[in-house]
């Protein structure tokens, strides 16, 4: 399935639905990055930063 | 080898460019790895053994709490994990992770803990300035601080008590170890050195998240033995070394337990990812988590509950 544009309260996204994965990240055309929460509803959220026990 | 599907599962909560290098790692080797989703896992811990569970899971989540409790979940319901709880909390944990080193008489630079204000001024005066004060969790260079004087130590002090929290009672010191711009980090699969970086930075913080340059080490002897006597230490695993050179040789900085490798495929020409996969086959086809270091004591000591039932 091609890209469409998804639009969210923190602007739109270029992708595919069906190729998305939980836990990807996508950058809006606002500049926000934003994380895949769910598949089925498809939910964007901003993606958290950096948290304290982050890391390797 | 033949895997089914759920044999082999990768547990991730960001999929960040390693976990993307790891899919498709699998996929190369024609295993199906299966995709599981941290922050939408549900356990039961009360007897039952969840039936979807894989055999081995490959263990990526960048929220340590969250991943070293999955581990330890997974491992009660019988599950092999990578790396395992007991070496996700010698790594996890800065102190946990020099007691280890320490008691394997693995070099690193100078190290003390105190507990209070007065104690980690007296533990400075004793490593001598400047001191390098860490917080025993956390990575990427993150809240690491070079303090050159005891004002800057009662400075820093105060804004730990401000900020609060069980961590912050716990004053990790180090002396600081005058690098040659560089520190080397060893990439350890399984018992094995694989590969390995220099790390090259104008900042004293040589870590490629903070915009150091990382290029080729070349694997020799001194660097191999003391990256796989520090990964032993900490119980084996899946593991990257980061090692500084000094006065007085090669010191253990950190042991890292869900490394990062973006930058290090191309630089070393090793196939990290590769490696990495085929060793959790390796594990799946042996039937138990084993590699040279790692204490199965230990292992069995950090999944006791629902073992007998699995």
């Amino acid at each position: 399935m091609p890209s469409r544009s998804i639009d969210t309260p923190y602007g739109r996204v270029e992708a595919d639905p069906a190729a998305l994965e939980l836990g990807e990240l996508l950058v809006s055309d606002e500049g926000t990055e934003l994380e895949v929460v769910s598949l089925d509803p498809l939910r964007l959220e901003p993606a958290p930063e950096e948290a304290e026990d982050w890391g390797e | 080898m033949s895997v089914r599907r759920r044999e082999v599962a990768i547990v991730y909560d960001r999929i960040r460019p390693e976990e993307r290098l790891l899919f498709d790692a699998f996929e190369r080797l024609g295993v199906e790895a299966e995709r599981r989703y941290a922050p939408h896992e549900i356990h039961a811990l009360s007897g039952e053994r969840a039936g979807d569970l894989p055999t081995v899971a490959l263990q990526r989540c960048v929220a340590q709490t969250r991943g070293l409790a999955l581990t330890r979940v997974y491992e009660a319901h019988g599950v092999r994990v990578l790396n395992p709880s007991a070496v996700a909390s010698a790594c996890g944990d800065k102190l946990a992770t020099s007691a280890a080193l320490g008691r394997h008489g693995v070099p690193t630079p100078r190290t003390v803990v105190a507990f209070d204000h007065d104690a980690a001024l007296e533990a400075c005066e004793r490593l001598g300035y400047p001191v390098v004060l860490k917080p025993v969790t956390g990575s990427w260079g993150r809240m690491v601080s070079r303090l050159s004087d005891r004002d800057a130590v009662e400075a820093v002090l105060e804004h730990k008590r401000a900020l609060g929290g069980p961590d912050h009672g716990v004053i990790y010191l180090q002396e600081h170890v005058e690098k040659p711009g560089r520190d080397i980090r060893a990439f350890v699969v399984g018992g094995r050195v694989i590969a390995a970086i220099e790390r090259a930075s104008d900042h004293w913080i040589t870590n490629t998240a903070r915009g150091a340059v990382a290029s080729r080490r070349e694997l020799d002897d001194d660097v191999a033995d003391l990256a796989g006597r520090a990964a032993a230490a900490v119980g084996g695993g899946i593991l990257a070394v980061d090692l500084v050179e000094s006065e007085r040789g090669l010191l253990v900085l950190e042991v890292n337990h869900t490394m990062e490798f973006r930058n290090s495929i191309e630089t070393t020409g090793v196939d990290i990812p590769a490696a990495i996969a085929r060793h959790v086959l390796e594990v799946l086809e042996a039937g138990a988590v084993t590699w040279p270091g790692l204490d199965q004591e230990a292992v069995a000591a950090h999944a006791p509950a629902l073992r007998a039932v699995a």
